[in-house]
């Protein structure tokens, strides 16, 4: 589904430029349930971003099903972001000013689904996650936690392909965060993609692949992704999540 | 006043940080107050400042009609109001009109005005050289005497003192110099400047009751008011009404500013109106401005408070910046008003006295209290939400990188909203006349207009019998007829157009007539070939022929207009008319013409009455020559004609029938374009209103942006968005301001011509106009919002 060859992406700050990713060759088949570990700043969500097609400036190949995203402008990089992804920020990033049941709606409201279609869509994933009884609040009358269970649903609601969750069961109580997981796991039994941004050990088992970031360069993969294809999951190799 | 240094000090420093801020704002209320000003400067000078002392004790007296409105006075009329009234200190009477003046380099016809005893007393203007008026030359049949202006004298006379006891030939007659009056002396009259002054009591040109001609001006003594003036002059005519039933008519007294400003008033009304809509959007836009600001400075604010500011700190502090904007924006409005007055006077009305402006301390005056009022206006609203602005929300806000705090976003949305319905008044205003002064450029004046030159020829009475006088245009027409170029030509008493003319009343044969009401007509006398050289449409029977001479039948001619009125699905042909108050002598309808546009090209239908000079010979007539080619190449030509008949006849008023069209439309021009520019203005001023708001609201929103566009928004998502909410604004703004305009366009009325104040198409045209140009206006910053990359949603983790 995803490979990416030499991608490389760099910060310029005021001196010069800092890598924050380097060479990332990487492999992620359809139905992957992928965990991506590492400590602070060492480039996940930048990872996540580039996957989710949220960010333009980066350098390498990026075959995303049989499209080149790295051909594709802004606009087609889009569209394939809105037909297939399901993001969960780091940060919830709830839309202040509409409800919770309106947070859920907007990406639906993007996809081309007709009024009657959204609202069961909606209902559904309430339902899933609980929620029904706050679908009227705004997210300040919210927890973080239920912000960000609420960012998860949002990221779920339109039936994805991939799900890119970045780290999204931080604020939760454990058992809330098993929920999550469950249901991941549910959708990944399924056929849907995701990858994870996790510090967390037992959401990692949750996946069947692990993937270790340091300082921008992917640690434990194979140089050559081919020769990995075979053997999964790969056991995490340094993985005392920091930070 | 240390605090106050302290909070100037902080707001220069706080406007030279925001410079595009700054200057977006000072050259907004720099054209709000320019505009005001500049319209201040032009009535200041049209109506306040009057060349005399107490001009608020100055009235003039106009007679009143039942069924044609206000007219001029008669001297009959004017001699009794002056000798039976006790209200009046002075009560002054003068006429304007003009002579031949021969003597000089070339015969040449002159300005003149005819003055009652004691009219440059009444102003308190004296002469430069020489001396006034005696009583004695006020007297029926005294001795001609004459005063000169400063500028005949300069440039006729080369400012020579000894033409002082010189006699003029004015018309034939001698009028000995007696003095020279300075540049500026007070002139009611329509343009041009009067050259000269005679005494009008010691031969008045008419003295009848019921020829209404002049314009009389009173001093109220102190103490007296204007209504019981008019009570006393209503009684003294009372009695000439019964004494002169014929003649029956009312008076009515007006302020002198109102009748100086005559049509110039609803003209100057309306514009006033308009720089004030102006100033109030002008107004709403730097508050809108502020307000964005205020929100982004609303933690400072917060601080501020925390470190013990009590709230009316804040709010010095926040209209001691108003002020300093106000102040800057005065400075630069005074530069513009120089411009913009500029501009004003160019469009003026070549009809119209055009007014001498001053720009002095009253003009910088009212300029400094506009500039006040504006900041009331525009200073408060932000300064008192700043004050409210609570720390804690303040903290919050500017941590969570919310949206602007609701209150200062819906009351930036009132503020745009109340600009839209006011530049939309002003718009549907600006279309109205717009659209009016076009039906004005396409009527048709009922002849043709194109290669048409005239001319006026006043025959002195004193020299030229009636007869003489028709054999001199009878050779006159003869010699211009066979010169080369000119197609055809003709002559009547007053041209189309020309500021001139004549009406009286008539009485229709067999019909039950009432003395003094009948109806009026304008009476136009024309030479055999005035149809065919005006090109006016014969429409029914037949034209003035050589047979309808003195001592045959009496003819006229009637136009569309009339015999519609008078024979409504009748033939006004063999029809009889009694014209010119002559009892048992009928005129036989021969011949129908159209309608002329004779008073102007916006006045209404009248009816028309054609006499031969055949039959009513006059002496002093306009010649019309339609030339082949351009007829001003004609001009000298048709002098010589005249030199050569009579080398001591001037010919005056020459003027092409085209210009004359074109002063015609003038008046309406003017105001028409003025509209325009201020229309212009307040388009330009609301759509950077909607600009700003949306700007602004894009930069805030650009990270609830970034997280649509990662959710999966499309450009025409976020398009939709951003154009969405300025539609709404546009929406209520445009629907306010129809409502709004439904109202006040009623006013304008009086000078719209074909056209209705409350015209539908118009109104909808303005809508769209208005709407689109919001459109517009947000749609570069929808354009922004869509290049918001969704990373900025990212970034703020
Ligand atoms: N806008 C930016 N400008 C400059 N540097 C940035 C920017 N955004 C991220 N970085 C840098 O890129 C590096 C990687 O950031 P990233 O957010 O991908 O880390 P992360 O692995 O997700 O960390 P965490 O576990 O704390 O979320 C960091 O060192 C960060 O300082
Ligand atoms: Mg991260």
């Amino acid at each position: 589904m995803i490979q990416l060859r030499n991608i490389e992406r760099l910060y310029k700050t005021g001196a010069g430029a800092t890598f924050v990713l380097r060479r990332i060759n990487l492999e992620i088949r359809q139905g992957d349930f992928v965990t991506v570990m590492g400590p602070s700043g060492a480039g996940k969500s930048t990872l996540l971003s580039i996957l989710g097609m949220l960010d333009d400036a980066w350098t390498g190949e990026y075959h995303f099903l049989d499209h080149a995203v790295h051909k594709l402008d802004r606009k087609k990089r889009a569209d394939l972001n809105r037909q297939y992804i399901g993001f969960v920020f780091q940060s919830y990033h709830l839309l202040d000013n509409l409800t919770v049941y309106e947070n859920l709606d907007v990406p639906l409201s993007y996809r081309n689904i007709g009024r009657a279609q959204r609202a069961s869509m909606v209902a559904e994933a309430l339902d899933r996650f609980q929620i029904v009884g706050k679908k009227d609040l705004y997210p300040s009358q919210l927890s973080g936690g239920q912000q960000q269970l609420v960012g998860v649903a949002r990221a779920v609601v339109g039936n994805p392909k991939l799900i890119l969750a970045d780290e999204p069961t931080g604020n939760l109580h454990s058992s809330q965060a098993k929920d999550i997981m469950e249901l991941f796991k549910r959708l990944n039994d399924q056929g849907t993609t995701i990858v994870q941004v996790t510090h967390s050990e037992v959401n990692a088992a949750y996946g069947n692949r692990t993937i270790q970031l340091f300082d921008g360069w992917i640690t434990n993969e194979p140089k050559n992704p081919e020769v990995a294809a075979g053997k999964q999951p790969i056991a995490a190799i340094g993985a005392q999540p920091q930070g | 006043m240390e605090t106050f240094l302290q909070d100037v000090r902080y707001g220069v420093r706080m406007l030279r940080k925001s410079p595009g801020f700054t200057a977006v704002a000072v050259l907004t209320l720099a054209l709000g107050v320019g505009a005001n000003t500049a319209i201040f400067s032009i009535v200041d000078a049209v109506a306040l400042r009057l060349p005399f002392q107490n001009p608020k004790q100055m009235v003039g007296i106009e007679n009143s009609y039942s069924d044609s409105g206000l007219t001029p006075s008669s001297f009959a009329d004017f001699v009794d109001w002056r000798e039976q009234n006790h209200s009046f200190a002075q009560l002054v009477a003068s006429f304007r009109s003009s002579f031949n003046f021969t003597g000089g380099r070339e015969p040449e016809r002159i300005q003149g005005t005819y003055i009652s005893q004691d009219y440059f007393g009444l102003f308190g203007a004296r002469p430069l050289v020489g001396r006034a008026f005696l009583p004695a030359e006020h007297k029926k049949g005294a001795a001609g005497v004459c005063l000169l202006s400063e500028n005949f004298w300069r440039h006729e006379f080369a400012s020579d003192p000894g033409v002082l006891g010189r006699a003029l030939a004015l018309d034939g007659a001698a009028y000995t110099v007696v003095g020279i009056m300075p540049a500026g002396t007070p002139d009611f009259h329509a343009p041009p400047y009067s050259e000269l002054w005679i005494p009008l009591e010691a031969k008045p040109p008419y003295d009848a009751h019921g020829t209404n001609y002049l314009q009389v001006i009173g001093r109220l003594k102190p103490g007296t008011t204007r209504e019981s003036a008019l009570q006393e002059i209503k009684a003294i005519q009372e009695r000439i009404n019964v004494q002169f039933p014929p003649n029956k008519h009312d008076v009515d007294i007006q302020p002198l500013t109102d009748v100086l400003l005559g049509d110039t008033q609803p003209v100057l009304q309306v514009l006033l109106a308009a720089v004030g809509l102006i100033l109030l959007i002008a107004c709403a836009n730097v508050a809108n401005l502020l307000l964005a600001r205020g929100t982004g400075r609303a933690k400072e604010f917060a601080v501020r408070e925390a470190l013990g500011a009590k709230p009316w700190r804040i709010v010095q502090q926040s209209l001691t910046e108003s002020a300093l904007l106000a102040l800057a924006a005065l400075l630069a409005a005074v530069l513009l008003t120089r411009w913009v007055t500029q501009l004003f006077l160019g469009f003026w009305p070549q009809n119209l006295r055009q007014p001498d402006v001053v720009l002095d301390w009253r003009v910088a005056g009212f300029a400094a209290l506009v500039s006040l009022i504006a900041v009331m206006l525009f200073g408060l609203a932000p300064a008192v939400l700043a004050s409210r602005s609570n720390l804690n929300l303040a903290m919050k806000e500017g941590s969570r990188q919310t949206t602007g705090s609701t209150s200062h976003g819906r009351l930036r949305a009132i503020f745009v909203v109340s600009e839209m319905a006011l530049a939309l008044v002003l718009v549907i205003a600006s279309l109205l006349t717009l659209r009016s002064f076009n039906r004005l450029l396409h009527t048709d004046p009922g002849f043709n207009p194109g290669r048409l030159l005239t001319a006026r020829i006043a025959l002195p009475d004193n020299r030229y019998s009636e007869a003489a006088g028709q054999r001199f245009f009878q050779d006159l027409l003869d010699r211009i007829s066979i010169l080369p170029g000119v197609q055809s030509a003709a002559a009547a008493a007053y041209v189309p157009l020309g500021n001139g003319g004549q009406t009286g009343d008539f009485e229709v044969e067999g019909r039950f007539s009432q003395t003094g009401g009948g109806p009026f007509a304008e009476e136009h006398f024309v030479t055999l070939n005035y149809f065919q050289t005006m090109q006016i449409a014969l429409l029914r029977g037949r034209a003035f022929a050589e047979t309808d001479r003195q001592r045959m039948p009496k003819v006229v001619m009637i136009n569309d207009y009339m015999a519609r009125q008078l024979w409504p699905g009748e033939n006004p042909i063999g029809k009889r008319i009694q014209v010119l108050s002559a009892p048992n002598d009928w005129s036989e309808v021969i011949g129908v013409v159209a309608d002329v546009k004779a008073a102007g090209l916006n006045a209404p239908p009248a009816m028309q009455i054609y006499l031969p000079t055949l039959q009513h010979p006059i002496s002093d007539m306009f010649v019309v020559v339609r030339a082949a080619t351009d007829p001003e190449t004609l001009v000298p030509a048709i002098k010589r004609a005249v030199f050569d008949i009579d080398s001591q006849q001037p010919v005056s008023n020459i003027a092409l029938m085209d210009e004359l069209m074109v002063r015609s439309r003038s008046g309406s021009r003017s105001s028409t374009f003025l509209l325009a520019i201020f229309a212009g203005l307040a388009m330009l001023l609301a759509g950077v209103g909607i600009y700003a708001v949306m700007a602004y609201t894009v930069g805030q929103r650009a990270h609830e942006i970034g997280i649509r566009m990662a959710l999966g928004a499309a450009d025409w998502d976020i398009h939709k968005m951003v154009l969405g909410m300025a539609l709404r604004m546009g929406a209520w703004g445009l629907g306010i301001g129809l409502l709004a305009a439904l109202v006040v366009t009623r006013f304008l009325q009086t000078l719209l011509f074909g056209i209705t104040a409350t015209d539908a198409v118009t109104f909808a045209l303005s809508a769209v106009l208005l709407g689109g140009a919001a459109l517009f206006a947000s749609y570069i910053p929808a354009r922004r919002a869509t290049k918001v990359h969704p990373m900025v949603a990212l970034r703020y983790e």
